[in-house]
């Protein structure tokens, strides 16, 4: 214990003389959530009830078959989508709506068939078209929100009264089951864009800070600074117990700079426990810390090392649904968030940091990062090497 | 364990017929020595002769491929942290954390032994008090050799292993790790000594062990192997004479010749008569001889007589 600690006090020296090191240490996470924060959050646009006061989306609403639409069907599109509060309805037939939308008058257009009612009650299946305009990707979310709660409520899960749910969704995160502990979700406070992104980027950071770090056991190897050392009666267990403390302090200081720049720049909702968030953080810094060293026992310089780590990242950073939700990504493509863990590490911080219910749940998220620490520990202890 | 608490005389280290090779390549081929307690022990040989290799073995960093190893009565190979508390390591390339400082560094090692030497104690034993406060990324090769010699004996160990400690160092810096070793050794430590300066092992060592291609050439103490390979004396002067080599070789009392690069080193018997037909013998050729001088033999000429080669080729 008191060569760990002194390692460890060593260690730390050792990085914070770097000004460099602590520049990019506190500056990098600060950096990515203003630049990140500015692209995606809406400061100073908001209207007391949490809806840009500036944002109407032009909605057409027409029968997929030829003629008008009528009756029940189209009072309850018309009157749903009116409350929302951020749509203009228009609704006459299909081919007076079609040419609005194609000459850039609408922003979306959904053609329902006109048994769609019965359907529902049936349970049968059908198809909604739902056009949309390209540039206006964020009215394709709420549109088909509003659409799934009007199935919901009409086959009788789900109660008008929860209708505000749909306003404070207002198109900036997708509620992937809305019929799961309607309770706990936040029906008032609006949730931003950012509460979207800055837990993603949270998730980023810390894949990056994990898969990183390992890279400095594989440049004290080549430099030969390791053998130095394991000339002493030091363990080298010992060494890479020091190595991923620091490391997990690193990145728990971190995590935090990004949640309270998050909380006190762009109003990010922090609405679970510190120790729920510092959990969560810990867990997934760990998971890639792991993931990193095991990497690491398939290269055997830092350029190679380097190289690796980023093509395992890359994918991560724009496959995991950090910046693009799943559901805006393409069909064949969605089945690939699932193989990456930094999906479910976003997922976990998304959903403890602002209340947004999680896709994969707690228990899921809980045992895919530890499976992933337990294995890439496992495959770390048998091919690691000191030298 | 029992041999360690006999005082006087007793074995710390034994190698037997000790192997090591890497894929083809026989880097140690067969070694087998005894190092005393309290001895200063060398091994000499050129750059890739196994030195480094079967040190490295001796003090548990490399498993051998075959053979016997003993430090302390125990397996090196199978060390558990026992036999590290008892020896200090000086590894040919020195890396340390580099922003850390001298006393720093110093402190960190001594923290890994159960009866470290005192830090100070240590940076005045290598002068290196004006230096303390420095980080190690801005001392000289001389100074971080000196710190890392320091981390070796810090640990207050029984045996010191050395590997090269005093290579690329200035005449200066050697003294002091030259000062150094000798006062290790009055204090009645063993060191193990991998060299490959000549001058060094002759300097230091009780007993040298002279290796080449992984392979033990003479073991012996320094001055008993100069006396084996020569009774003569050397002559030597900064100009390669090669075209006049066949005829100095066939001046009576001279033994050998040897051009090394831009230098003639004549061995003989009987130096005035050498020296005088020399002398006549430029004086017809119109030669000068630059920087002459004359000296007893050295283990560097042992080496180049057994090797036919110079160590510092």
């Amino acid at each position: 214990m008191k060569m760990f600690i002194k390692l460890t006090i060593a260690n730390f020296k050792e990085m914070f003389r770097d000004k460099m090191q602590i520049f990019w240490f506190l500056l990098f996470p600060i950096v990515f959530v203003l630049i990140f924060g500015v692209l995606f959050s809406n400061i100073g646009k908001k209207s007391p009830s949490g809806v840009p006061e500036n944002v109407s989306f032009d909605i057409g609403v027409a029968s997929k078959e030829e003629g008008p639409l009528t009756g029940p069907v189209k009072e309850s599109f018309c009157s749903i989508l009116k409350m929302a509060g951020i749509f203009k309805v228009h609704s006459s037939s299909k081919a007076e709506e079609t040419e609005a939308f194609k000459k850039g008058k609408r922003h979306a257009l959904l053609l329902i068939p006109p048994d769609f009612i019965e359907k529902v009650q049936q349970k049968a299946p059908m198809t909604i078209d739902l056009l949309y305009d390209a540039t206006h990707l964020e009215v394709l979310f709420a549109v088909s929100e509003v659409v799934n709660a009007i199935e919901k409520t009409l086959r009788g899960e789900m109660k008008l009264v929860q209708y505000n749910l749909i306003s404070s969704l207002e198109f900036k995160q997708k509620l992937a089951n809305p019929t799961s502990d309607g309770g706990k979700k936040k029906n008032d406070a609006a949730l931003n864009q950012i509460d979207f992104v800055l837990p993603g980027i949270l998730a980023l950071t810390l894949m990056q800070l994990g898969l990183f770090s390992s890279l400095r056991v594989v440049n004290l190897r080549t430099q030969k600074t390791l053998k130095s050392l394991s000339t002493t009666p030091m363990p080298r267990t010992t060494f890479l117990a020091g190595e991923i403390t620091i490391r997990l302090i690193l990145s728990l200081v971190q995590g935090i700079i990004i949640v309270l720049v998050g909380h006190y720049v762009f109003n990010l909702t922090v609405s679970s426990s510190w120790i729920a968030i510092i959990g969560w953080i810990i867990l997934g810094i760990s998971c890639f810390i792991a993931l990193g060293y095991m990497l690491t026992t398939f290269v055997k310089t830092p350029e190679s090392g380097n190289a690796l780590m980023q093509v395992v990242q890359f994918p991560m950073m724009f496959l995991a649904g950090i910046f693009v939700p799943q559901e805006m990504m393409p069909e064949f493509m969605r089945p690939v968030v699932h193989f990456m863990p930094l999906a479910y590490l976003a997922d976990a911080l998304r959903s403890s940091l602002t209340g947004i219910t999680s896709i994969y749940g707690t228990f899921v998220n809980v045992l895919v990062l530890t499976g992933i620490l337990i294995v890439s520990l496992a495959v770390t202890s048998i091919r690691f090497s000191w030298e | 364990m029992e041999k360690l608490n006999d005082a006087n005389g007793s074995t710390v280290i034994e190698v037997e017929d000790l192997r090591k090779n890497f894929g083809d390549l026989q880097a140690v081929d067969g070694i087998t020595f005894n190092i005393e307690k309290g001895e200063i022990f060398g091994i000499l040989g050129p750059n890739g002769a196994g030195k480094t290799t079967t040190m490295e073995i001796i003090v548990g960093l490399q498993q051998k491929s075959s053979g016997n190893v003993r430090v302390l009565g125990r397996d090196p190979g199978k060390d558990n942290g026992w036999l590290k508390q008892k020896i200090g390591v000086q590894l040919q390339t020195v890396n340390l954390f580099a922003r850390l400082t001298v006393k720093e560094t110093l402190a960190l090692f001594a923290g890994f032994y159960h009866h470290p030497l005192e830090v100070k104690t240590v940076i005045d034993m290598l002068e290196l008090d004006k230096k303390k406060n420095d980080w190690i990324s801005n001392l000289s090769g001389g100074q971080l050799k000196r710190v890392a010699v320091g981390n070796a004996i810090i640990g207050n160990g029984d045996i010191l292993f050395l590997d090269e400690p005093t290579a690329g160092l200035d005449p200066q810096s050697k003294q002091r790790v030259w000062s150094i070793i000798n006062d290790l050794k009055a204090k009645g430590k063993t060191i193990f000594l991998a060299t490959h300066f000549m001058e060094e092992a002759q300097e230091l060592c009780d007993r040298v062990c002279i290796i080449d291609y992984g392979k033990i050439i003479e073991m012996d103490k320094p001055y008993h192997l100069i006396k084996k390979y020569f009774k003569e004396t050397a002559i030597e002067f900064n100009v390669p004479l090669e075209e006049l080599k066949e005829k100095i070789e066939h001046f009576a009392q001279v033994s050998r010749v040897n051009i090394v690069k831009d230098s003639t080193t004549i061995y003989t018997t009987d130096i005035l008569s050498t020296i005088s037909q020399l002398l006549d013998l430029c004086q017809q050729d119109e030669k000068a001889l630059k920087n002459f001088r004359i000296r007893e033999s050295n283990l560097e000429d042992v080496f180049l007589k057994i090797t036919g080669r110079s160590i510092r080729e």
